[in-house]
C-alpha cells in the first residue's frame, strides 16, 4: 500500500506539470507529427475469490501505459502506432507491444481502407476498452467485456474498410469490416480457459504453440436521427489451432498421453445500445458467444481413441448488461451497472455438475463426477454483478475512480489463482471487489 | 456534402435571416471553402469527424474555441456538451482513428487559424472581426 500511494502521488505530480494538450512536431496540417499518451495505475481488493489478479491479498498488479504517434501525411492518408504496455496479475507482463498501428487511406467519407494492426471491432467500447478514462467504470462489465478474452479480441493485424453513411433525416450509418489475424498467446486469458475446460473433461493439456487460421470481426453503428441515441450490433469468428500434450487424469479409466492439435472456433455477436441525454448516459448490450471444439490426438491409444471419440463438440456463453451514468459536475460523475453472464448458456444453473446430466461422461464406465471432484460448484456456472462507480475529473488530463462490485458466481475467473492446495477449484458464491485507479493522459 | 445551389442573392438572404437567428456564435471558412452557406447537419458531422470533405472534395480542416462559445456552439450545432465532444475525440486518438482538432483560446486565434488554413471552418463570438474570413450562412 505504501509504494501505491508513492506512485499515485507520483502520477499526480506528474500530472500537474503535463501540458494540457498533445505534444506536436512540425506542422500542424501535413507531415507533422502528434503525440499522445496514458498512464493508468490500479489497486484491486477483493473478500473472496481472485479476480485475475491476487486480489484476496489486495494487488497493485493492475496498470496500463500507451503513448501514440500519429501523422496526417496527406488528404486521404494518415499514419499511426500506439504502443501498450499492461499488467492485470497474470496477464500482460508490463511488456510494451504494438496496441495499434497502421496506415489509414479514406478515400471518401463512406469509404476508407485501413491496413495494418487495428482495434477490433466488438460492441460499443472494445476499441476503447484499454483507455481508463474514456469511460466512468473501471471495470467493463465481464458479461461482454471478459478480460480472459482481451488479449486475442484487443486488437486484429489485416485490414479493414470503414465508412459512414450519411443518410439525411434517418441518421448515419458507420460500418467497419475486419479481416486478418488475432494473436492466441500460450500464456493468454483463452488458451488458459481452454486448458482449464480440458482439465474438467479428464485432459490434463500442456500447450505447446499456438496457430491462428482466421479472424473477422465487423460492426454496424446507426446513429439515430434521436440525438444521443446509437444502436450497434457486432461480429466476430476467430479460429485457432493448438498443439498440447495432453495426458489422461487419474479418473479416466484409459491411461497415458497423447500429442492434440485442438482446433477452436469462436463466433461472438453483440447487440448494443447507448444514449446520451443531458447528463446522462445509458448502455445497454448482449452477447452471445458459440465455441466449436474438434480435437485430433494422434496415435492408436485408448486415451487418443477416448479424445477423437468426442468429435466435435460446441458451447454456447451469453452474457448481458445495461448501465447508467449521472454526470453531476464537471468533476464527479457517479455510475452503476447491472450484468450477468452465464459461462453455458444451455447449464445456467451449473446442473452439469451433476454427473448424470453430463453428457461427456454419461457413458464413460467407472468415472464419476470430474466437475465435482475437481472442485466444481454450481455459482461457477454465472456471474452476476452489480458494480457502483465514482468518476472524479480532477484536472482534464487527471481522473481518479473508485469503483465496488458485489458479485454472486464465479465464473470467468482463472482457475490457478482459485484453487486449493489440493490443486482443486475453491470459489466462494457471494463476494465483493474493490477496485481504485488513477489515470494520467495528454 | 449537400450545398443549396441557389443565386448569390438568396444565399445572403438565408445567411443573414437563417445563420444569425440561431445563436450568438458566426461560423467563419477560409475564402478559399467552396460554400457560402453549411447546414447544421453538415456542421454536426464535421464536428464529429463524419464529413471530411468539402462538396469539391478538398479536405475539410475545424478548430475549436475553448470558453462559452464552444459550449454554445456544440449544444446548438453538434448536440454534444464539450465534454462529450473531447471523449469523442480522445477515443479517436487513443484508437488511431483522428486527431483533436486544434483548439484556440481566443476568437482572433480561431480567426487567424481559419484564415491562413485550406479547406477551415471554425467559430467566433458574434462582434468578432472577421474581416480575413468568410462568414457561411447556415441553413436547416
Amino acid at each position: 500500500m505504501k509504494s501505491l500511494k508513492g506512485l499515485m502521488l507520483g502520477l499526480g505530480l506528474l500530472c500537474m506539470g503535463l501540458p494540457a494538450m498533445a505534444v506536436e512536431f512540425g506542422d500542424d496540417l501535413y507531415g507533422g507529427v502528434t503525440v499522445h499518451g496514458f498512464i493508468s495505475q490500479g489497486y484491486l481488493a477483493s473478500d473472496n475469490n481472485n479476480f485475475f489478479a491476487k486480489t484476496e491479498d489486495g494487488s497493485a498488479r493492475f496498470n496500463e501505459f500507451g503513448v501514440n504517434i500519429s501523422s496526417q501525411v496527406s488528404d486521404n492518408l494518415r499514419v499511426g502506432l500506439q504502443i501498450f504496455a499492461r499488467n492485470l496479475g497474470e496477464f500482460g507482463e508490463g511488456e510494451p507491444e504494438i496496441d495499434w498501428g497502421f496506415a489509414d487511406y479514406r478515400w471518401r467519407d463512406w469509404m476508407g481502407i485501413r491496413v495494418g494492426k487495428m482495434k477490433m471491432v466488438h460492441g460499443l467500447y472494445n476499441t476503447t476498452r484499454d483507455i481508463d478514462m474514456l469511460r466512468n467504470s473501471i471495470f467493463l462489465p465481464q458479461s461482454v467485456y471478459n478480460e480472459a478474452w482481451r488479449d486475442t479480441v484487443s486488437a486484429i493485424s489485416g485490414a479493414e474498410i470503414y465508412g459512414d453513411l450519411y443518410m439525411g433525416n434517418a441518421g448515419t450509418l458507420s460500418y467497419q469490416f475486419q479481416g486478418g489475424e488475432t494473436e492466441f498467446a500460450l500464456d493468454g486469458g483463452v488458451v488458459t480457459s481452454l486448458t482449464d475446460q480440458s482439465r474438467l473433461a479428464g485432459v490434463l493439456s500442456d500447450p505447446q504453440s499456438t496457430h491462428t487460421k482466421h479472424s473477422m470481426a465487423g460492426g454496424l453503428v446507426w446513429y439515430t436521427p434521436l440525438n444521443g441515441l446509437r444502436l450497434s450490433t457486432t461480429a466476430w469468428a476467430v479460429e485457432f489451432d493448438m498443439e498440447t500434450e495432453a495426458t489422461a487424469a487419474a479418473f479416466l479409466p484409459f491411461p497415458g498421453s497423447a500429442n492434440v492439435k485442438a482446433n477452436t472456433v469462436s463466433r461472438a455477436y453483440t447487440a448494443s445500445l447507448e444514449y446520451l441525454r443531458g447528463p446522462f448516459t445509458f448502455a445497454a448490450e448482449y452477447m452471445g458467444n458459440r465455441y466449436e471444439f474438434t480435437n485430433h490426438a494422434k496415435g492408436d491409444s485408448p486415451f487418443a481413441n477416448f479424445i477423437n471419440a468426442a468429435g466435435t463438440k460446441t458451447l454456447n456463453t451469453e452474457g448481458y448488461y445495461a448501465a447508467i451514468a449521472y454526470r453531476f459536475t464537471d468533476w464527479m460523475e457517479l455510475g452503476i451497472s447491472y450484468s450477468e453472464y452465464y459461462a453455458d448458456k444451455d447449464d445456467r444453473n451449473g446442473k452439469l455438475n451433476i454427473i448424470e446430466q453430463h453428457p461427456s461422461f454419461i457413458n464413460v464406465p467407472g468415472v464419476d463426477n470430474p466437475r465435482k471432484d475437481a472442485g466444481y460448484k454450481d455459482h461457477d456456472a454465472w456471474l452476476k454483478d452489480i458494480a457502483m462507480t465514482a468518476r472524479f475529473d480532477l484536472t482534464p488530463n487527471w481522473v481518479f475512480k473508485l469503483e465496488g462490485h458485489a458479485m454472486n458466481g464465479a465464473a470467468i475467473l482463472m482457475k490457478d489463482i482459485n484453487s486449493g492446495d489440493d490443486g482443486n477449484l475453491n470459489t466462494s458464491e457471494n463476494w465483493f471487489l474493490f477496485a481504485a485507479k488513477m489515470t494520467v493522459s495528454f | 456534402m449537400k450545398h443549396v445551389k441557389l443565386g448569390a442573392l438568396i444565399l445572403v438572404m438565408v445567411a443573414g435571416l437563417v445563420g444569425h437567428a440561431l445563436a450568438d456564435v458566426l461560423i467563419i471558412a477560409n475564402r478559399g471553402v467552396p460554400v457560402a452557406s453549411v447546414s447544421k447537419s453538415d456542421l454536426e458531422r464535421i464536428y464529429k469527424g463524419q464529413l471530411s470533405r468539402w462538396e469539391d472534395g478538398s479536405r475539410v480542416n475545424f478548430a475549436v474555441l475553448r470558453g462559452e462559445t464552444m459550449d454554445s456552439f456544440l449544444s446548438d450545432y453538434v448536440k454534444m456538451s464539450s465534454a462529450q465532444f473531447d471523449q469523442h475525440w480522445k477515443r479517436q486518438v487513443f484508437t488511431g482513428r483522428g486527431q483533436m482538432p486544434p483548439a484556440m483560446n481566443r476568437p482572433a486565434d480561431m480567426v487567424t487559424y481559419v484564415a491562413n488554413t485550406q479547406g477551415a471552418v471554425g467559430f467566433v463570438p458574434e462582434g468578432t472581426i472577421t474581416d480575413e474570413v468568410k462568414v457561411l450562412g447556415i441553413t436547416p
